[in-house]
């Protein structure tokens, strides 16, 4: 979320303390390779204790104008504290910095110095997650609490058993008060968690709004906030150790674990190296679990219907959540199929990567959801799974798009695809003289007219030339094409693809 | 294209129009400014509006821009996080051997199938087993890691179809002697003993995780309504809203096409109505003129005092004798019935008299008193073989006459009568009217039958009821044997007894 989609001006102050950083604020973090300073919001914290430091934290940052993979939990030493931190809302982080000094001054929580204070002082900004398993962290804010109906809602089963008995500490008076600036909380989305609360806020004491902020803080968990800082870093699946990129709904014991680790062939997950050797002793899958519909050289395709393996499924779109950002996982597999690619050795079929598509799509979409796994990224692997899905509604005598909206890279693999057929294709075409629609177009690749038009856009071939459009091919366009052409690449031979598109009944997708 | 008045207006280019390929160096000549003059809007990429403007995108979208025009590769990726890292001990946990099946893979089994039980343990297991192995004397059997994997998912997986909300009152755990029982078949039966060692851990793990399962479990069920937990997924799509407007929709639209085309045809035989009235009127004035001009000829033939028989004026008189009721003599009736049943007949005649005197008696009686009880008179059944078509023994143009006897209402008598023509009648399946044009051109030369054979409205329902027709009679006669059609029929006799008697006593 930047700044200028925020409702509410933002207030700038240079420099500051690393206990003057909340969650929501934003400043120069130290990035990349050469690292150099960029701007970053915060959008987590969690207690890393170091030697010097027991209160030292470690900050959720997510990076303006880059995609939200590359979020990463920062030491404090990377925030640039000397230049400007901006905060969301003006009387917001003036409370915020007066209770830092306040409460210090009275070191009103025994245990708890000061820097972390301000921590608990938001409300929304730790997760709960992040801080489940860290006792330490939960203990300092004796008034964690709120109503048991709250307590349901907003949190995990999981969480530790401090706050289960933190329960009523807080009068019930103040309780109540809360529940409504929660509610509006709720409503409101991450920017607005600060603003609504203003108001009421005026009327409350000093000492009142800081217990306030205190006691809610840890409770609300709104949950966009818990999606947006990933839970797990880093898989191990087969011989690859992957970074992940995106939240996925794990059970949430496993969050923040070191690694998860991932069966290449039946996709279970598990928390330990113990469980994952268990497991391989007794698991006998060495493919996906499915129809072998594709193959050609070392590389399948397997059909897998939702429906019929739901634990593999399940697994499978688990896993895929983890590095595609706008998918949902709300609804079950079952009005889906899954067309999974390998990569076939001595070892067993090893999964590539898949695209899901739907049994019956209303919008003429032929993929859901597509995706390489980042170990076989920048291979072709997603050229020849994007060709694979235009030549199965070759199949069907359809035309097909992928669904929207589509990722950074999706954009980019399915615009080099297009332009790539289409460039092939009217080279061809031109030999021939013989003109041409984008229906034509659209026919014989099975895109969609849209796909086509937006790609002849892209390659700047559509011209209006003696009273005309027409296409035109640029001598670079050409060339590249040439060079393409020899590059020796895998390719999906349509041949090689045995398959008849399933049909199902109406009844059959009733009850999906 | 050659609009001027659309000149310079974003147009959407139509799909269908064709389009020809050029080489740019083919056509120098290309002014590229009316190109982008005529520049049609750009269509969406599809990304997410917020993503679009990201750095890594934009850049890389500049690059192939780049590409494109002016053929400058730089190529530039957007940066993802790290996934080259591969570890050194893959073999310790993959090292199954894979045949290839030289065929295509068919396979149905589920996960669940393949990876044998589904309780793997974990390091606290681990630490627990050893211990456990360790303790026990070296004569005692040690418990091996499937084993101990068998007993703890047998108590995980009972616990769960016994109690599977366990979570919620953690107090309601199953104690092993609950679980023993359950300890059945080859794999089991022989760890129903170790398996009461294993139970405390079991509890112990259990019991620490709140009396949720032990293996973490994905979150399905939604406890509130549209919850927004992001942990929560996979749930159960609502069944598809049931698309009513198919089923009635067609319903309605068949009784609207019924109801068309019943008002249809209620139309058309209006129509029909009334060019047959409209016709009737022509040929009645036709007859009319016709019978002026027979006035006229007759005159004529006074006049000039020809004497001949007058064809015309016969027909027509012979046309309404043709309409009249036909009166057959009373005494062949009697004759008839006579004849077909002399003895009953006689019988019958002196016991009708007996009741009629017996009746009149009580009317005699009855002078001067209302009878306000239901009136016990009941007509009498007729004998059923009595109720069929009789045939005179007269043959009339080599016909024969057949009449029947009915009774109707208020003790009407209606003789029904009928010709029949006994060679073709099983042959025509309109024998109704086939007879019925018989008689009428019995009668009149020209088919006066045709000519009013859908005037009167009651043919239709006679139509549709006559099962009393000939050929209905004669099938239904060779139903029954002649046997049989007297058992069938009711002696008049024993309607005597049975309403006469109690008359007698009074």
């Amino acid at each position: 979320m930047s700044a200028a989609s925020s409702p509410f001006p933002s207030i700038v102050v240079t420099g500051g303390t690393i206990g003057s950083i909340i969650v929501g604020c934003k400043l120069q973090v130290l990035h990349g390779q050469p690292p150099e300073y960029r701007k970053a919001e915060i959008l987590s914290m969690r207690p890393a204790p170091s030697v010097d430091d027991p209160n030292r934290c470690e900050y959720y940052v997510h990076y303006s104008d880059y995609n939200k993979r590359l979020d990463e939990w920062v030491a404090p030493e990377r925030l640039n504290l000397h230049g400007e931190i901006e905060y969301p809302k003006v009387k917001k982080a003036k409370a915020v910095l007066a209770g830092i000094g306040k409460e210090t001054g009275k070191g009103s929580e025994p245990g708890t110095p000061g820097g972390r204070v301000s921590k608990n002082n938001r409300k929304s900004q730790l997760s709960k997650a992040a801080t489940t398993g860290k006792g330490a962290d939960s203990a300092a804010a004796p008034g964690t609490s709120g109503s048991n109906k709250r307590k349901a809602s907003a949190m995990e089963e999981g969480s530790s058993s401090q706050e289960k008995t933190a329960i009523g500490v807080t009068p019930s008076i103040q309780v109540n008060g809360e529940d409504e600036d929660e509610d509006e909380d709720m409503n409101g989305e991450n920017d607005s968690v600060i603003g609504g609360q203003e108001e009421n806020g005026e009327v409350f004491s000093k000492e009142q709004e800081i217990e306030k902020l205190r006691t809610s803080g840890s409770m609300t968990q709104n949950p966009h906030e818990v999606a947006r800082v990933k839970n797990l870093n880093l898989i191990q699946i087969g011989k690859h150790e992957v970074e992940t990129w995106y939240f996925s709904p794990y059970p949430v014991e496993y969050a923040h674990l070191p690694i998860l680790y991932i069966c290449e062939f039946c996709l279970s997950y598990f928390p330990a190296v113990k469980q994952l050797s268990r497991h391989r002793l007794k698991c006998t899958l060495q493919h996906p679990p499915g129809n072998e519909i594709y193959r050609k050289d070392d590389i399948s395709f397997f059909e897998i219907d939702g429906r019929k393996q739901k634990v593999y499924c399940r697994n499978l779109c688990l896993l895929s959540k983890l590095f595609l950002d706008h998918k949902t996982l709300y609804y079950d597999v079952d009005p889906f199929l899954f067309y999974v690619m390998t990569m076939r050795d001595e070892d067993g079929a090893h999964f590539i990567g898949y695209f899901s598509k739907e049994k019956e799509s209303t919008e003429q979409y032929n993929v859901a959801c597509i995706l390489t796994m980042p170990q076989y990224q920048r291979m072709g692997f997603g050229r020849l799974l994007i060709q694979f899905s235009y030549e199965l509604s070759k199949v069907e005598k359809r035309l097909g798009s992928p669904e929207k909206p589509l990722s950074d890279l999706g954009l980019l693999s399915y615009r080099a695809f297009w332009s790539e057929i289409i460039v092939q294709m009217l080279i061809e075409q031109q030999k021939t003289g013989i003109e041409l629609s984008i229906d034509d177009i659209a026919n014989r690749t099975a895109f969609q007219p849209q796909d086509v038009l937006h790609t002849l856009q892209n390659l700047n071939a559509l011209k209006y030339y003696h009273g005309q459009y027409v296409i035109v091919l640029s001598d670079t366009v050409i060339k590249n094409a040439e060079r393409a052409f020899k590059k020796k690449k895998r390719e999906i031979d349509p041949k090689a693809l045995i398959w008849k598109p399933i049909h199902f009944t109406a009844t059959q997708l009733r009850f999906l | 294209m050659k609009n001027v008045g659309a000149r310079f207006r974003n147009r959407k280019i139509n799909n269908k129009q064709l389009l020809r390929v050029y080489r740019a160096v083919d056509i120098p000549d290309l002014d590229e400014s009316v190109s982008l003059q005529r520049s049609i809007p750009q269509t969406e990429t599809g990304v997410d509006k917020e993503e679009e403007a990201e750095h890594h995108l934009q850049a890389a979208i500049s690059a192939s821009n780049l590409l494109t025009t002016t053929g400058e590769a730089k190529s530039l990726y957007i940066p993802t996080p790290d996934a080259s890292r591969k570890i050194e001990n893959y073999r310790d946990f993959y090292n199954r051997p894979f045949s290839e099946p030289s065929t295509l893979i068919r396979f149905s089994s589920t996960v669940e199938d393949c990876i044998g039980c589904p309780y793997n343990m974990d390091d606290e297991d681990d630490k627990w087993l050893k211990e456990f192995n360790e303790k026990r004397a070296a004569d005692e059997e040690k418990l091996d890691e499937d084993h101990f994997e068998l007993i703890m998912w047998q108590f995980e997986k009972i616990t769960n179809e016994r109690v599977p909300y366990l979570q919620l009152d953690s107090g309601q755990i199953p104690s092993f002697e609950d679980l023993k029982a359950t300890f059945t078949g080859p794999q089991l039966l022989g760890l129903k003993n170790i398996a009461a060692s294993v139970y405390p851990w079991w509890q112990e793990r259990r019991s620490k995780r709140g009396g949720k399962v032990i293996t973490p479990q994905l979150k399905f069920e939604e406890v509130v309504r549209n919850e927004a937990d992001p942990y929560l997924c996979f749930r159960r799509r609502e069944s598809k809203p049931v698309r009513k407007t198919r089923r009635t929709d067609q319903q309605s639209i068949e009784k609207l096409r019924k109801l068309r085309m019943e008002m249809e045809s209620a139309r058309s035989l209006l129509e029909m109505v009334s060019k047959r009235e409209k016709v009737r009127k022509e040929s009645l004035v036709l007859e009319h003129t016709i019978f002026d001009q027979r006035c006229k000829v007759r005159e004529y033939k006074r006049s000039l005092g020809i004497r001949e028989d007058d064809e015309d004026i016969q027909k027509k008189k012979n046309r309404r004798e043709a309409s009249a009721t036909i009166r057959i003599p009373h005494n062949l009736l009697a004759d008839r019935e006579s004849t077909s049943s002399q003895e009953d007949g006689r019988k019958d005649r002196s016991s009708h008299s007996n009741i009629e005197s017996e009746l009149a008696k009580r009317r005699e009686d009855d002078v001067g008193w209302e009878d306000l009880t239901d009136n016990p008179y009941q007509q009498f059944t007729v004998p059923y073989p009595q109720q069929f078509f009789k045939i005179l023994p007269q043959q009339r143009n080599g016909k024969y006459m057949s009449f029947r006897k009915r009774v109707g209402r208020g003790g009407r008598i209606h003789i029904d009568r009928q010709f029949t023509r006994p060679r073709n009648m099983f042959k025509d399946s309109h024998g109704y009217y086939d007879n019925l044009k018989d008689l009428f051109l019995q009668y009149d030369g020209i088919n006066a039958f045709d000519k009013y054979r859908f005037d009167d409205d009651s043919y239709d329902q006679d139509d549709l009821i006559d099962d009393l027709r000939d050929s209905m009679i004669r099938y239904r006669c060779t139903l029954l044997s002649e046997t049989d059609l007297r058992s069938l029929s009711t002696s008049t006799r024993h309607h005597f007894i049975s309403i006469g008697h109690p008359g007698h006593t009074q």
